[in-house]
């Protein structure tokens, strides 16, 4: 099988805090893979190292079988939906535009561009936005808009980092479905703290918390989950795991609480 | 109104207020939405260590107040690049030392007389030739850039992790733009001082940041109304003999109250 993500041993680290700790990762063409784990657990962390936004302490990493810096004018990225969008005064249109930028770049879009945006802008069924201002839209919809530049791009594999977080069950399951459809063309990470949402429609998951623990099917493994909430005891009933799968309440309860 | 253009200082005034909104209308609106508010604080206070070191080493003043901040801002560059948690408070650290450098070298300098307080307060009724071309220079290079990478400035201001997913080199473009940010500062000081300067830059973009639909249209907005801010503070100030630089400051801070009260009832 053609791995598009192949990480070897990495490590990383910010300062004295290390985030990431001989992370291993290969991850096939076409695979919807789920990255979960708890805040601070180093999701965005893996995210940016295959981006090569940042560069690893040790180990290796290769994407599409070249080195990150490489690889990345073929990767589409979706940031995590932060305020700075909201008040910065900028179209729909011109959002999506930003996916056309290159090392190569034109003054002004071209025709051609405003084709590619119009189309990546239907695939994701927000075409009639297209002349509202990003920051006025609801959280679900400038999702759709990250989404849509990431595909101006034209990735062969779509990066997503907490694309969910605070949206409405209802716009999670259709953003769910417009990724699904997405899939048969181009392989998918998407970094979630949200357990449950993402698994139901992922081919793989894998926990991050440090350490990795990969998962080749789309289902939560108890080990998982100990890994990602080892210190803090919850009782969780879920699908795939119908038992108590961590320690009884009390036992570890110092732990959180101290 | 029209027998004050006879008196040469007041058209090189006037002058100096269309190149610096000019400026400020750019400048401002990048540093506001890219959140380098601090940082243009920073340079503009670092500047008064410049002028204090070049009065106590006897070189121009103008060129210690640039390459001192230019220095300072280099560095506050490297730190707000690096995103470290901590950056506003270095920043701020940085910000006090340029300005008690100053002061120190000040007070080492035996009889020093030259007017500092117009470098505090700004003195735009005494612009120079030589300012007014600096100013020139640095209005139409600023424009000429911003036709030239528009593109790249916005998707930089808007996104930077994205923009290097597209292989643009953000930081050249971070370092040029605090660079920019450093010697319009320094020019704008002439006209409303190192402590005022702030507030030219900040208060036009905050008010137009609500009425405008775009980069560029937020950048004009913000020049157009830097602009009637400094020609209505200029003419206060004539009228009723009040500091020039204060003047042109209270005007905008009631524009920005105005531009508040306004978007009240639509929210």
């Amino acid at each position: 099988m053609k791995m598009d993500i192949v990480m070897e041993n990495v490590s990383f680290s910010y300062g004295n805090k290390t985030i990431l700790e001989d992370v291993s990762l290969h991850i096939p063409e076409r695979e919807f893979l789920a990255v979960i784990g708890p805040n601070g657990g180093g999701k965005t962390t893996l995210l940016k190292l295959i981006l090569g936004l940042l560069k690893p302490d040790k180990g290796q990493i290769s994407i599409l079988g070249k080195v990150p810096e490489k690889a990345v004018h073929r990767l589409g990225y979706v940031p995590q939906d932060t305020s700075n969008y909201v008040q910065f005064p900028i179209t729909v249109m011109d959002t999506v535009l930003m996916g056309c930028l290159g090392e190569k770049y034109s003054i002004s879009p071209t025709m051609k561009h405003r084709l590619q945006a119009i189309n990546s802008l239907e695939k994701v069924g927000i075409l009639d936005l297209k002349n509202e201002l990003t920051g006025s839209l609801s959280q679900g919809q400038r999702q759709r808009v990250f989404i849509a530049r990431a595909l101006t791009t034209d990735p062969e594999i779509l990066l997503l980092d907490e694309p969910t977080s605070s949206v409405d069950l209802d716009t999670q399951k259709a953003f769910y479905d417009t990724l699904l459809e997405l899939n048969s063309r181009m392989t998918i990470v998407i970094v979630s703290h949200d357990l449950f949402a993402v698994t139901s429609h992922a081919t793989a998951v894998a926990c991050v918390n440090r350490k990795i623990c990969y998962h080749s099917e789309g289902e939560i493994k108890p080990e998982m989950l100990e890994l990602a909430y080892g210190t803090c005891p919850v009782e969780l009933i879920a699908h795939g795991i119908p038992h108590r799968v961590l320690g009884v309440h009390g036992e570890r309860e110092k732990l959180s609480h101290d | 109104m029209i027998e004050i253009l006879q008196y040469e200082f007041m058209r090189n005034a006037i002058m100096a207020a269309v190149l610096s909104s000019l400026i400020c209308g750019l400048i401002g609106t990048l540093i506001v939405l890219k959140r380098l508010v601090i940082l243009a604080g920073g340079i503009a206070h670092a500047a008064y260590g410049g002028v204090g070191l070049a009065a106590f080493m006897g070189i121009p003043l103008r060129a210690g107040a640039l390459f001192f901040s230019l220095f300072l801002s280099l560095i506050m560059g490297r730190i707000t690049l690096q995103k470290k948690a901590r950056a506003d408070t270095a920043i701020g650290v940085i910000w006090a030392v340029g300005m008690a450098t100053g002061v120190i070298c000040i007070d080492l300098t035996p009889g020093y007389g030259v007017d500092l307080m117009s470098y505090l307060f700004g003195s735009i009724l005494s612009v120079s030739k030589i300012d007014l071309s600096m100013m020139g220079t640095i209005a139409i290079l600023g424009i000429l850039m911003c036709f030239r990478y528009y593109r790249l400035i916005l998707v930089y201001t808007y996104d930077e992790d994205f923009a290097r997913t597209r292989g643009i080199n953000v930081t050249l473009i971070h370092y040029l733009l605090i660079i920019f940010i450093s010697v319009s500062v320094v020019l704008i000081i002439r006209v409303v001082g190192l402590i005022l300067v702030i507030a030219l830059l900040t208060i036009p973009p905050s008010i137009a940041e609500g009425y405008s639909r775009s980069l560029a249209g937020m950048i004009c907005l913000s020049s157009v109304l830097s602009l009637l801010f400094s020609l209505c503070g200029l003419w206060v100030s004539y009228t009723y003999d009040l500091t020039s630089g204060a003047s042109i400051i209270m005007v905008a801070a009631a524009g920005y109250l105005l531009s508040k009260l306004l978007h009240l009832p639509c929210q």
